[in-house]
């Protein structure tokens, strides 16, 4: 074990999570970075403001968070692996800038080709061709790998372009040189998790994410082989973890309203990008190039605001109703919801049945009403499972395994063995046994323009109650 | 599917997998490093890909194939009437020359050789894109190709431009 001395505190910042945070001289460097102080624009929970009102905490108080968690779990008394202090840095520094890459509103629009508009998944709807054009937004941990690399203030910050890039490798889980460093991060970067869900419980005024942060903390332990796990007596904190985080996605993080608010806004991106309004990047080497120079500091929320704002005067009465819709903050009517927990095993869902329905009947039923396909927002959230693994690989299948798949995998220390083994694994955990079911809802709205019908949306949700059901 | 599902859908077709089989670890691995291929050649699915012991994977990418499975087997291909653009059916048809041929645990070993190289080099985990450095990282992570073959797939990568020269 690597017990090295403990380095100088040169500042303390409050935490409302963590309480005090203690920051050494090189942290406190990166943080003053421009590049880093950006992140107090970006709101953690992207839209989820319109339904939680206080749910307005950034990413730079997330990124504090997890710099503290990882800090306590590199405590030299929870290890059995050898770390040199240098190597510690890396990871607390890693940690710390885990989240520099992330878009205006997160993951709003990061995600922005994701979206389908509803006249590409119409039937009868497309006059031309359809082309994916496969230059997409990178993900925000690929931006944050460039921000890092490329911005000279963090270059400066961590000492050395050689240290920047070896931080970068870490948090994008590029990192080969060190295996068991890889193992290190690779099972402990989901402390993320552990700072989000208590932010984001405490954020929205919801008690779902309230994990039992303490005990989980005070129960990890590093392996020799540098596997991260909790001790077994810690199993059933581990499992509400887990629990908490389903119940967020199905309360939070999934919910109707807030999750209207960003498809729209999504649906106004895309199609002001696509059509080259307001100097969107029109692709993923634009937005490599805007990150990489001085106008990173304008790509925060305000970055979208502004366009929003600009476009409820737009000539495109789609894109004007969706830009009102979210300035006014009118949610678009939801016509239409489809719960379903899927069995291991089954198929056919009320769920693909909605969807197939509304491929084949939506585009008749605007022109019924005299709307356009554009006002239809079709949205799904994604797969929900208990335990964050590949959906579809059952509970049984997990056993057998191979590590790049039990990768995310909660691991638990069972007994007095030195190296964890995943919780599915353990015969006494709930998580075993119900692991195989997933969550999902399927939506449909409508984002009424001025000069509709007022009675379009009932009319609407009457026309389409049916649409789960097979014909 | 949302819209990178239907890019990963018609990618896969391409490569010669339209089935999307995910059975076993072996074809899911395929399937990892086909699309780890295409993003190298090009088509920029936005996929970030990580460093495990069987070189670059991605949790998420096993998810998203899994959904675009799930959806068809009920029989519904959203992917139907789109197509990809030219750049990427090009940058396609470069990867399409590397696909290996044979049973599926000789395609699979050959494909994570190529991705494994490519991802080192690409990287910049090895300082020098040298058979025996790219072989010695390798190795550390347990696996047993021999410098013939990493050589091989280092020029392999070259002739179809997915590497410099």
């Amino acid at each position: 074990m690597n017990c090295s001395a403990p380095e100088p505190v040169a500042k303390v910042v409050v935490d409302s999570i963590h309480g005090d945070i203690h920051l050494t001289d090189r942290e406190c460097r990166v943080i003053d970075t421009a590049s880093f102080q950006r992140l107090r624009y970006v709101k953690q929970l992207g839209m989820a403001h319109f339904t939680y009102p206080n749910a307005t905490h950034t990413r730079f108080a997330h990124s504090l968070g997890v710099l503290a968690i990882m800090k306590r779990v590199l405590a030299p008394e929870r290890r059995k692996v050898s770390l040199t202090p240098e190597q510690e840095e890396d990871l607390r520094l890693a940690a710390l800038l885990h989240d520099v890459g992330h878009y205006p509103y997160s993951h709003l629009m990061e995600k922005v080709d994701s979206v389908r508009l509803s006249e590409e998944s119409v039937e009868g709807a497309a006059s031309t061709p359809r082309i994916v054009i496969a230059s997409p937004y990178p993900s925000h941990v690929d931006i944050g790998r460039l921000i890092v690399t490329e911005q000279k203030d963090l270059i400066d910050a961590l000492g050395s372009r050689d240290r920047a890039e070896r931080i970068a490798n870490l948090f994008s889980r590029t990192q080969v040189a060190d295996q068991q460093l890889s193992k290190l991060i690779s099972s402990s970067l989901d402390l993320d998790r552990l700072d989000y869900l208590l932010r984001d419980a405490g954020g929205t005024g919801t008690p779902y994410g309230q994990i039992d942060l303490n005990y989980l903390l005070n129960s990890i332990r590093i392996s020799p082989s540098g596997l991260l796990g909790v001790s077994e007596k810690a199993l059933p904190a581990a499992e509400h973890l887990l629990f908490a985080r389903y119940f967020m996605h199905r309360t939070v993080y999934g919910h109707k309203t807030t999750m209207a608010f960003e498809e729209a806004c999504r649906q106004l991106l895309r199609r002001a990008r696509d059509t080259g309004r307001y100097g969107i990047p029109k692709d993923g080497p634009a937005v490599e190039s805007l990150v990489k120079c001085k106008e990173l500091g304008d790509f925060t929320d305000a970055y979208v605001d502004h366009i929003v704002h600009q476009a409820t005067n737009d000539g495109d009465p789609i894109i004007a109703g969706l830009a009102s819709a979210i300035r006014q903050r009118q949610p678009p009517k939801l016509l239409k919801e489809v719960l379903v927990l899927k069995e291991p095993e089954a198929q056919s869902t009320p769920g693909s049945v909605f969807k197939l329905n509304c491929r084949h009947r939506l585009s008749a039923l605007a022109s019924t009403h005299g709307l356009r396909l554009g006002q239809f927002l079709l949205c799904e959230t994604k797969p929900l499972l208990l335990e964050e693994r590949p959906h579809r690989i059952t509970a049984g299948a997990a056993r057998d395994l191979p590590p790049e798949e039990e990768d995310p995998l909660i691991k638990i220390f069972v007994g007095e063995s030195e190296e964890p083994v995943s919780i599915v694994d353990v015969s006494h955990s709930i998580i075993g046994k119900c692991a195989d079911f997933v969550f999902q809802a399927f939506r449909l709205y409508f984002v009424p323009t001025p000069g509709d019908d007022k009675h379009a949306a009932d009319q609407l949700g009457s026309a389409v109650a049916d649409w789960h059901k097979s014909e | 599917m949302d819209g990178r599902q239907i890019v990963t859908r018609l990618v896969l077709a391409k490569l010669g997998l339209p089935e999307v089989r995910l059975d076993t670890f072996a074809e899911r691995l395929v399937v990892q490093k086909s699309i780890y291929l295409a993003q190298a050649a090009g088509v920029n699915m936005g996929y970030s890909f990580r460093w495990y012991l069987r070189g670059p994977y991605l949790p998420e990418l096993t998810s998203d194939v899994f959904s675009i499975a799930s959806e068809l087997k009920t029989g519904f291909d959203e992917s139907a009437g789109w197509t990809l653009d030219e750049a990427a059916l090009s940058a396609l048809g470069r990867v399409q020359g590397l696909m290996p041929d044979g049973d599926l645990p000789a395609r699979a070993r050959q494909l994570e050789l190529l991705a494994s190289v490519h991802f080192l080099v690409n990287q910049r985990q090895v300082a020098h894109a040298e058979a025996s450095e790219v072989q010695e990282v390798l190795r550390r992570y347990g696996k047993d190709y021999t410098s013939e073959e990493v050589a091989g797939a280092l020029r392999t990568l070259r002739q179809h431009e997915l590497l410099g020269a």
